[in-house]
């Protein structure tokens, strides 16, 4: 299929969505141009509101724009929004259930070079806790042009992580739903679990272990909150090992929330979280550093084919 | 908007002030002094200057009123019993077990209230957004936010005090009810924020004092708005913290007031003697 560029997907189904939609509207922290809302903001300028530099005024403002019938999209860089604004949006959105879309630009390690400050391995864990939020994590371009539409087209507060680096996009005759795991690759041994950019790097890891004979089933989650029940149940049954993977720190995120949702079912197979190491905060190329937390596909398998061997699964 | 009736709002924010006091002694606690000090502002705000009363598209046409010291959630509270929103009754709940009235406001819980606030720094962002949305729907209404002085420390006051200018928002109102004393003491012994006239002023906003006990003085200054076209409002109110009861006016110790036997006493006996002015 090819790459593509996410934040060029972002910014034509909000333009697409902004034509369906005549109440929908842009919210940016400095952010219309980095976030990806410049094609919507010059078809539509008074759709826009700019906040500057102030995401705890944008996401209150945001609420309030909301309960007065709007759509608010709001897209800032990802750290800045969930954590410098987490009690607005606890508290703005969340409790008070608001119709607003939080995106947040740049999930995960997509700001590797430019330091610990804008990286973003935390935000998953925060959103979690937030009452009423529906958590996307989009991995390529269809993913994101279906998240962005999930979100508008359903009442209540959303959180987009949107990654940033060009991915393969896997296919756009896909069928992704709404709170419903995708399978990639079936597979009856061993499953990984992924979210987000590590959906790519999960296939890859999938294809390596073939050649040993590992018949690895590969889950995308686009949906991470609230999570997809059934699908962690079914394959729970049938799997030796699940394997979360996730470019985000292990402390209370995808893998934590998948390994909760089976902690009271009975005959588990173990689940491995893979993600980066709480505290972790090196920085460097985005290639290089997933590698360096063992998050390339060929790093996964290592990974995995080390874990059942030392487990004797 | 109506006519001016001084006594009528004088004997409105007494029946305020004696919910609080009662609450407060019913119950055994509560956020007493801030409640008191900003009665009169409410007063007139709900029963002299706020247009509620358009039932065909109230979300357009009737104003909002945003209590961002939420911690003065008897002073709504007791609002919107004189108001004939919330029954009477719904003020022995105060503070109990599933009340809709808890210790701040829940706007998920209470009609009347536009949003549950608590955590200071979030009404005049919320009150942006209301008037940010007036703007972009041509609507008439207006956005009240009642702040709290000590409460000008939180930073997002700031960020929304600038794009409240830069988006020329003179459909906002902002109070400040500045009695002047803060948890831990006076406002300029904590970390001083006055004065807030000449601060807001900078930011680009149009800027009136007042004494925020005397209706009238507020009536004159509420009606007034818009100040100048393109900028947005800011009322800064002299109050008294704990304003009605002897005991508690200017005390620092009274912010969350725990009457025993005694106090209690003493305040319904003021109150009795405020009231009988009009019996």
């Amino acid at each position: 299929m090819g790459q593509a560029d996410p934040r060029k997907a972002f910014s034509n189904a909000f333009l697409q969505l902004g034509r369906e939609y005549e109440n929908l509207i842009g919210i940016s922290c400095d952010s219309a141009s980095g976030g990806g809302m410049s094609s919507f903001q010059k078809e539509y300028p008074d759709r826009m509101v700019e906040a500057g530099i102030s995401e705890q005024n944008a996401v209150s403002m945001s609420a309030a724009l909301a309960k007065q019938g709007f759509i608010p999209v709001i897209v800032a860089i990802t750290p800045f929004l969930t954590m410098r604004a987490y009690e607005q949006i606890r508290d703005d959105i969340g409790y008070m259930n608001s119709n607003v879309k939080v995106v947040g630009s740049g999930g995960g390690l997509a700001y590797s070079t430019l330091g610990s400050t804008h990286q973003a391995i935390e935000d998953v864990a925060l959103m979690r806790t937030i009452p009423n939020m529906t958590i996307l994590t989009p991995c390529d371009a269809y993913d994101i042009t279906q998240a962005l539409r999930f979100a508008v087209e359903n009442e209540g507060p959303f959180y987009i992580r949107m990654p940033r680096q060009p991915r393969e996009i896997i296919s756009d005759e896909r069928k992704v739903v709404l709170g419903k795991a995708e399978v990639l690759k079936k597979g009856d041994s061993l499953a990984i679990f992924a979210a987000g950019p590590m959906v790519e790097e999960a296939q890859i890891a999938a294809e390596i272990l073939k050649k040993d004979n590992l018949d690895v089933a590969v889950l995308g989650f686009l949906t991470v909150h609230p999570l997809d029940q059934g699908a962690i149940d079914a394959y729970a049954q049938k799997v030796r090992a699940i394997f979360t993977v996730e470019e985000h720190s292990i402390v209370n995120g995808f893998g934590c929330a998948v390994a909760q949702s089976l902690a009271d079912r009975k005959n588990k197979p173990p689940v491995y979280l893979l993600g980066i190491p709480e505290g972790a905060k090196n920085t460097g190329p985005y290639k290089e550093l997933l590698n360096y937390y063992g998050l390339t596909g060929e790093k996964i398998a290592e990974t995995m084919k080390k874990t059942i061997g030392e487990a004797k699964l | 908007m109506k006519a001016f009736d001084r006594d009528a709002l004088e004997c409105t924010a007494f029946h305020i002030r004696r919910h609080i006091v009662n609450t407060i002694v019913n119950n055994g606690e509560g956020h007493g002094g801030g409640a008191l000090s900003c009665v009169d502002i409410l007063a007139v705000l709900y029963f002299a200057v706020m247009n509620q009363d358009d039932t065909a598209s109230p979300s357009f046409e009737n104003d909002k009123f945003i209590l961002s010291a939420g911690h003065k959630s008897l002073a709504i509270y007791s609002t919107l019993v004189e108001k004939g929103i919330v029954d009477v009754s719904v003020l022995d709940t105060y503070n109990k077990l599933g009340s809709p009235m808890p210790g701040h406001p829940d706007a998920t819980k209470l009609p009347g209230i536009e949003f549950s606030t608590g955590s200071l720094g979030h009404g005049l962002p919320l009150g942006c957004g209301y008037a940010t949305a007036a703007k972009m729907k041509h609507a008439p209404y207006r956005t009240f936010v009642l702040m709290g002085d000590g409460e000008q420390g939180e930073g997002s006051n700031w960020e929304a005090a600038a794009f409240a200018a830069q988006n020329c928002l003179d459909n906002l109102v902002a109070i400040i009810d500045e009695n002047g004393l803060q948890i831990n003491g006076t406002t300029c012994q904590i970390c001083k924020p006055t004065p807030f006239e000449p601060r807001y002023e900078a930011f680009g906003w149009s800027v009136k004092t007042v004494d925020g006990h005397d209706v009238k003085a507020l009536y004159d200054a509420l009606t007034a708005v818009p100040f100048e076209e393109r900028k947005p409002l800011l009322i800064v109110a002299k109050t008294k913290k704990g304003k009605g009861i002897s005991f508690m006016e200017d005390n620092v110790d009274y912010h969350h007031w725990h009457p025993g036997e005694e106090e209690s006493n003493r305040a319904l006996l003021e109150m009795e003697q405020a009231g009988k002015r009009w019996t």
